[in-house]
């Protein structure tokens, strides 16, 4: 009955592929959208985990995610240092500037000052340059994206001069960052630089960055610091969860995700439900028929089940196909660089496909079960 | 030899809040190696009657016996099982799946009974090749006449070889001489003594092929005749 069951769905070429493009469009949407939303998350996460030397990150009591910097005193170095367990700390500032470029026009930027002497913190994945430029005065690092969006149609080179608070830097690296929340050009210096060329202020230091000693458990020490310091001391994935979690509960972009979601996969199963109660509805003479020559309900739910599984596994492969497709293709568009197709999103995906899919055969399999085969003879 | 006995059989229809009889008490017998004629009028009840003989609706009252076991009481699914063992059926509008081939078509029944797809085929061929259709069995139904959709219709009637052929209205959608040809199937077939054919139908003109004709009005069968007995009253 199996050959039947596909027969019958592929005979009628027009409605299979409506049913299939159901199961697909709802299939593109939901792991498209999520995806997205993963991949912005986690660009919030992104300048967290690009500091991959740290273990814990330092901070004032008041910050609430990674954007947000409430200015320490420069003591605080030392007092992180002192505490026992902390193998090295070294400050790390962060901050927004406004660039001027030799036209006259203005950019506004994101600062990362890392330490002088280790560079912790620095961008690692070279484009151009030496990264031990930013050691010397008034040299500094950007990121790809960041150049490619501040001179536009030129090819990255080397050697471009900058203005900054009146200070003149030039831009002597270029490196592969991975993109952050905002997405303003990224603009590594030394710390040394930072304090410089960012306008005077009694506090500056952004975070310490500090590396536990061998052995020594990260909770433990982090509550020490705490407790020693009077400051903010989280590991790398917790400010990372604090900064998506601020961003989930803070701002619209979560319903407005999730509300794109949703729609997906209302407009799919409303889509995939109703072509395919149509599929059914026309087709209940012929159900009718082969219940009337002795075909059971058991084998009628079989045919639909395995039309239901065709056009699920159809459209759901379509769906996360053209997904991973636009992924390839905008791997290199700033906008959509580091979104990927993640293995949960597929899996996710399928779970909700299949329970679309499920839905919709319920109402037609209804239809077929309390199928009156007596119709046949009606004309 | 008996194929069905039909004894005081009421069937009742709800509709709205009343209930409407459409079969008074119907009594009847069709014979093994016969082929009976079921005719009357629109509305007399004669698609009801056969709906039960041939185990798809219940009574309301009454028994009935098919090939010696009473149908009467039996559960759903036994009488789909039932049914496809020992019934054919052949309808006014062939009720051919378009997407199968005529060989597919006919097959239906073995396959339900889960049948081998190339057995079940290979059967179905052969029956088809019997009744004229040699050459048409790859084709779908689109493909094919309406005579020829009818003789697939047959073939699936006939492919697991059933005691009890029921048909209904088998040449109403067809022109006057595939309505004889169509028949000439069906007379071979009832001439079969293991085997009944019933026939409802309003064509005057295929009467003769019938051993006996039933006559039905209004829920009753009024009279049972034989072809030029039947002639003769009209």
């Amino acid at each position: 009955m199996r050959s039947i069951a596909i027969k019958m769905l592929l005979g009628d070429r027009a409605k299979y592929l409506g049913l299939v493009f159901g199961v697909t469009f709802a299939t593109l949407l939901m792991a498209q959208q999520v995806s997205i939303f993963v991949g912005l998350m986690a660009r919030t996460a992104s300048a967290i985990y690009a500091v991959s030397e740290a273990d814990i990150w330092v901070m004032d009591t008041r910050v609430r995610y990674i954007e947000e910097v409430e200015p320490l005193r420069d003591i605080a170095l030392s007092n992180v240092r002192s505490v026992p367990g902390v193998q090295w700390a070294v400050p790390f500032y962060k901050g927004l500037a406004t660039i001027r470029m030799k036209d006259g026009l203005t950019q506004q930027v994101q600062l990362i000052g890392v330490d002088d002497v280790s560079l912790v913190g620095l961008c690692s994945k070279m484009v151009l340059g030496d990264p031990l430029s930013v050691q010397k005065p008034q040299q500094v690092m950007i990121d790809s994206n960041g150049f490619a969006f501040t001179w536009p149609k030129e090819k990255l080179t080397l050697g471009k001069e900058i203005e900054l608070n009146d200070n003149r830097l030039v831009i002597n690296a270029i490196c592969d960052a991975n993109p952050t929340f905002f997405t303003f050009p990224i603009l590594y210096m030394s710390y040394d630089t930072a304090m410089a060329v960012t306008p005077p202020m009694r506090n500056k230091l952004s975070f310490v960055l500090v590396k536990a000693a061998p052995n020594e458990d990260l909770q433990t020490l982090k509550k020490r610091i705490n407790d020693t310091t009077g400051l903010q001391a989280l590991t790398q994935h917790e400010f990372a969860w604090r900064s998506i979690n601020y961003i989930l509960e803070r701002t619209g972009i979560p319903i407005n995700f999730g509300i794109t979601i949703v729609l997906g996969i209302i407009i799919g199963a409303a889509i995939t439900a109703q072509t395919f109660y149509i599929f059914v509805v026309e087709n209940l003479k012929q159900f009718a028929a082969m219940k009337a020559v002795g075909v059971t309900n058991y084998q009628l739910l079989k045919i639909v089940l395995t039309q239901a599984a065709i056009v699920g596994f159809t459209g759901y492969g379509l769906g996360i196909g053209f997904t991973a497709l636009f992924f390839k293709v905008s791997a290199d568009a700033p906008a959509l660089k580091g979104f990927v197709l993640h293995w949960q999103v597929v899996v996710g995906t399928g779970v909700v496909i299949t329970c679309i899919i499920l839905f919709s055969i319920l109402f037609s399999l209804r239809k077929v079960f309390k199928l009156d085969p007596a119709i046949v003879f009606r004309g | 030899m008996i194929a069905a006995k039909i004894d005081t059989i009421t069937k009742d229809f709800e509709v709205g809040d009343s209930m409407i009889r459409v079969l008074h008490d119907v009594s009847a017998e069709i014979k093994m190696g016969e082929l009976t004629m079921l005719v009357g009028p629109s509305g007399c009840g004669k698609t009801t009657l056969i709906s039960i003989i041939s185990g798809i609706l219940s009574e309301t009252s009454g028994s009935i016996h098919l090939l010696n076991k009473k149908l009467t009481g039996m559960k759903d699914k036994q009488k789909v099982l039932f049914r496809r063992e020992h019934i054919g059926f052949i309808f006014q509008q062939y009720n051919l799946l378009p997407a199968l081939t005529a060989a597919e078509n006919a097959a239906m029944p073995l396959l339900a009974a889960g049948v081998s797809e190339k057995i079940a085929t290979d059967k179905a061929r052969e029956i088809l090749n019997k009744i004229g259709m040699a050459g048409q069995t790859e084709k779908l139904p689109r493909q094919l006449s309406g005579g020829q959709q009818q003789r697939v219709a047959i073939a699936r009637a006939l492919v697991h070889n059933p005691q009890l052929i029921v048909c209904d209205e088998p040449t109403a959608a067809l022109d006057a001489k595939t309505g004889q040809a169509v028949m000439e199937i069906l007379r071979d077939i009832a001439n079969d003594s293991n085997r009944a054919v019933l026939i409802v139908t309003h064509d005057n003109r295929i009467y003769h092929f019938a051993d006996r004709i039933l006559d039905m009005s209004d829920g009753r069968i009024t009279g049972d005749y034989t072809p030029e007995n039947f002639t003769h009253k009209e």
